[in-house]
């Protein structure tokens, strides 16, 4: 699942976001690496509920800081 | 020797009058703060309640204005006029070269909705009033964005800065994320004010009571609107058109009010005369 996950996710940020394919790793920093700003993440948590139909709380995607952060919290949901 | 000492004398005085400008902002918005407080039990519905305290807001700009003109602070112009249409709501754009820039512009569109800061929101001598005029908060951007965005649909007329804070002098604008993502999810006029201060006062970590050589000249230039589409193709398209507003934003802004711009601009020798404010 979370392969399946990972891969969804790198789709929308190459597709949609235009961040270099390769720069999405699961240690990628949102913001420090991949040059997410808070408009942009607003936005990805709107990808990540039509993706997978879980709605993060804005307050707990405050917490996440990489990829894999994404993925744990999408998992406990 | 006696023209120094009239330097010297002019500089203390506006340095009181600038402590007093703080001092009459701050007592001000305490006590307007508190006239809210009334007008919510005479006012009991909502949007009329926080559509009154807008305008009182406007009002108490202009006036705190008018005071600090008096007191020899400042002086201001206004050009422009004739590019706003007084039956059109807009999303008034401006850079941000000093603390008091919105104050002009609150006073000039009155009744007007603007971005604040969440820190302004707690502010202890105009928390109160802010919040009763119930302006948007920074503070959580999926609010911002819902908010701004649906006042602009709503039909009416949104103050923000594009950089988020004050500009750094001497360096071109640089819009942020938010104004542009607000602008493509309402579509709306957005109207660009270009605003000067000559000497530069009140700029990004200075100390209030460093002022300038000489009184301040203020000038607020707006410029011809322009229609924003609302973009209607999904997140994809959302976020190019906001990306290009962003950039026409900067290129304006870069050519309206880049340095060399600034300095060719002669500051006429009387005060502000506009009937506006």
């Amino acid at each position: 699942m979370s392969d399946e996950l990972f891969e969804k996710i790198r789709d929308v940020l190459s597709g949609e976001f235009e961040i270099p394919r390769e720069s999405i790793v699961l240690e990628a920093n949102l913001y420090q690496d991949l040059g997410i700003d808070s408009i942009d993440a607003v936005d990805l948590i709107v990808r990540l509920r039509e993706i997978t139909g879980k709605q993060v709380p804005p307050d707990r995607f405050k917490s996440v800081r990489t990829i894999g952060d994404v993925i744990a919290v999408l998992e406990t949901l | 020797m006696w023209h120094r000492l009239v330097i010297g004398l002019n500089r203390a005085w506006r340095l009181i009058a600038t402590a007093l400008s703080f001092a009459v902002f701050g007592i001000g918005g305490l006590i307007l703060g508190v006239v809210c407080m009334v007008l919510r039990v005479i006012i009991p519905d909502p949007a009329a309640y926080a559509q009154a305290a807008r305008r009182l807001v406007s009002r108490a700009f202009r006036l705190f204005v008018t005071f600090m003109s008096a007191v020899g602070v400042l002086r201001w112009r206004i050009e422009g006029l004739e590019h706003w249409r007084r039956d059109q709501c807009y999303l008034v754009v401006a850079n941000h070269p000093t603390l008091i820039d919105i104050v002009f512009l609150v006073g000039l569109f009155e009744g007007a909705d603007c971005v604040v800061k969440a820190g302004v929101l707690r502010n202890p001598f105009w928390g109160l009033l802010v919040r009763a005029a119930d302006y948007v908060s920074n503070e959580d951007p999926a609010v911002l964005l819902e908010e701004a965005a649906g006042r602009l649909r709503a039909g009416r007329t949104v103050v923000a800065f594009p950089e988020g804070t004050r500009t750094t002098p001497g360096q071109p604008l640089v819009a942020g994320p938010a104004v542009s993502a607000i602008a493509v999810r309402a579509g709306c006029a957005c109207l660009p004010v270009v605003i000067s201060c000559t000497p530069l006062t009140l700029y990004k970590n200075l100390a209030w009571h460093k002022v300038p050589p000489q009184r301040v000249d203020f000038c607020l230039r707006i410029c011809p609107s322009w229609e924003v589409p609302r973009a209607e193709g999904g997140m994809a398209d959302q976020r190019r058109a906001a990306r290009e507003f962003g950039r026409k934003l900067e290129e304006f802004y870069l050519r309206e009010s880049g340095p060399g711009r600034a300095v060719a601009r002669e500051v006429p020798d009387q005060a502000g005369v506009s009937p506006v404010l």
